[in-house]
């Protein structure tokens, strides 16, 4: 933990030093982006490294934080802090309600009931026009406040998210290095090993699921209130396997290979925009490379025992 | 009677791997199951831990049914197994493969581990003060902060029951636990066993090694081809003509 503790004094006094560093808003945005999917990541990785299993809805919990946050504020004035609450919760019920049955089997059912829950939001988001805005989507989300600041500036939504990566970093830290975090470690073993030692194995995968999708709703909100524009086409299958990406080209099950995975593929893309045609067979080779030459992730570069990561 | 099966029966497809199987065991005392290859000692174990479900018959633990019970519910009421194969975590370090089921029993609430309150570093202390205590018993002590994988053979069979033992069983499975181990091993397993029992736990054990069932149990069960063929002090088994032809008398004729 004291490892991980130094590592994180270091990498967010960089991260907070940049805007310092690079005035354009543009980069600052894109750093924005790095930071909601971090979060994303952040709880994704819990579920995808320790509870071994995957999700591919995930861009569905981020919609239905983004959404809930953004009808709530627009729609019906309440404050911004109530809307993400409510999306945090209505995340965490419908997490559980796709958890409880398809967990029960054994098998990548998850990964199937995700798949499809995330392709079933689209479908509500693009067809709910009245409250939604259907295809078009609906704009207009005011800006967050926090502490008198209100943040209608890129820099200041930097900081801001900046500081929450901060935080869910500690919380995901907090938890793995805690009882339930031993638990959710024990699961890599045959499940009958953890089973025998009277660890509820069922318990900790839904738990494991609950703690991802209440990562990508709170990311989410955030996303509602950096953009004050939604629109369906921002919460595609596709999103859902970008973040599955990030995990496994970072390292799966290691907090830092999520921050790392999210950052890699969030610039690539920018960086690789100068190539044009040749944009996206760079992006695949990249990832095949990476899956030949380091199929635990980047992480694995690092020799250091980084305690996170086993 | 701590535990009791009636009439505990699985088949895997026409194969009868446990069949009709009745036994008791006493409160406090070590009982050996025996029995040639494939006469369904470990499958009589997956059914007593709750890996496989019974076809037929029950199992009755502490005076109650636990046919129904999850294998983690039977562990958490006190049927601690260690399997034939050392399986640890490794990922953990031998320290923390302990602490796992030390945490069934004392875990604080989410909330204080997530803020990392003082209360779980209290509650930390306490099981790693335990976990050593076990691991103290088991000769094991120095090796606190390995990973499972710099530790010997004989280091991690240990390790397994240090696990089962943290879990503060009333009852322990214990399936060859010398299988593999040198004869100074297996003295040091003996004792390990013997102490266990004095501590008052209740030992069931799978062995091949019939010498350690002899200085060990009190009572032997005799397994052939899932049913019980005899039950009697080791002396009795050893001269039961039955069993001999079935199981010991392989031995004898080969003349060890």
């Amino acid at each position: 933990m004291r490892k991980d503790l130094k590592g994180l004094v270091i990498f967010f006094s960089l991260i907070f030093l940049f805007p310092l560093l690079v005035r354009n808003p543009y980069y600052i945005g894109v750093l924005v982006f790095w930071g909601i999917y971090s979060i994303i990541t952040l709880g994704l990785t819990i579920l995808m490294g320790y509870a071994g299993q995957i999700s591919l809805g995930q861009a569905g919990f981020f919609a239905v934080g983004a959404y809930t946050s953004g009808i709530l504020t627009t729609r019906f004035g309440l404050p911004p802090w109530l809307g993400i609450l409510a999306g945090l919760g209505l995340s965490l019920l419908l997490s559980l309600f796709l958890a409880l049955p398809s967990l029960k089997l054994k098998g990548h059912y998850l990964a199937m009931a995700t798949l499809g829950f995330g392709e079933i939001v689209h479908v509500v988001l693009n067809a709910w026009v009245g409250v939604t805005g259907g295809p078009s989507g609906f704009g207009e989300i005011p800006a967050l406040s926090f502490l008198g600041w209100k943040l209608d500036s890129e820099i200041r939504f930097f900081y801001f998210t900046w500081g929450w990566v901060f935080l869910f970093f500690l919380f995901s830290l907090s938890l793995l290095k805690s009882p339930y975090g031993r638990a959710l470690r024990s699961l890599h073993a045959e499940e009958r090993i953890p089973l025998s030692l009277g660890v509820n194995v069922y318990f900790y995968k839904v738990f494991a699921f609950l703690w991802a999708a209440f990562y990508a709703s709170f990311a989410g909100s955030l996303y509602a209130h950096f953009m004050t524009f939604l629109s369906p086409s921002s919460f595609t299958l596709i999103l859902s396997i970008l973040l599955v990406l990030m995990i496994v080209v970072g390292g799966l099950g290691n907090l830092w290979g999520a921050l790392l995975g999210a950052g890699i593929l969030t610039f690539l893309p920018e960086i690789l925009r100068t190539f044009e045609d040749f944009e996206m067979l760079i992006y695949g080779i990249f990832l095949i490379l990476i899956m030949i030459f380091l199929p635990r992730g980047l992480v694995s570069l690092r020799r250091g025992k980084v305690a996170t990561g086993d | 009677m701590l535990l009791e099966t009636k009439n505990l029966t699985r088949y895997f497809g026409g194969v009868k791997a446990v069949d009709g199987v009745d036994i008791q065991v006493k409160e406090g005392s070590i009982k050996g199951i025996i029995g040639p290859n494939g006469a369904g000692k470990t499958t009589f174990f997956h059914l007593l831990s709750g890996h496989l479900p019974p076809q037929k018959g029950w199992i009755k633990f502490k005076g109650e049914i636990i046919n129904h019970l999850p294998p983690f519910e039977r562990a958490r009421r006190g049927i601690g197994r260690v399997f034939q194969q050392p399986s640890p975590f490794e990922n953990l370090t031998l320290i923390e493969n302990i602490l796992i089921s030390l945490d069934i029993s004392n875990s604080p609430s989410l909330f204080t581990s997530l803020l990392r309150l003082p209360s779980l570093g209290k509650s930390e202390k306490e099981k790693e003060k335990k976990a050593i205590e076990i691991l103290h018993f088991l000769n094991l002590e120095k090796k606190l902060y390995h990973f499972p994988s710099s530790l010997t053979h004989f280091e991690r069979r240990k390790m397994e029951i240090g696990r089962v033992l943290a879990l503060n069983p009333s009852l322990l499975l214990l399936d060859e636990p010398t299988a593999g181990l040198s004869y100074r091993e297996k003295e040091e397993i003996k004792k390990i066993i013997l102490g266990l029992k004095e501590k008052g736990l209740t030992i069931l054990v799978v062995e091949h090694d019939m010498e350690l069932i002899t200085d060990i149990c009190e009572e032997v069960v005799v397994l052939n081809f899932g049913k019980k063929i005899a039950e009697g002090s080791p002396w009795e088994i050893k001269n039961n003509p039955l069993v001999k032809e079935v199981y010991l008398g392989e031995e004898y004729a080969s003349g060890s």
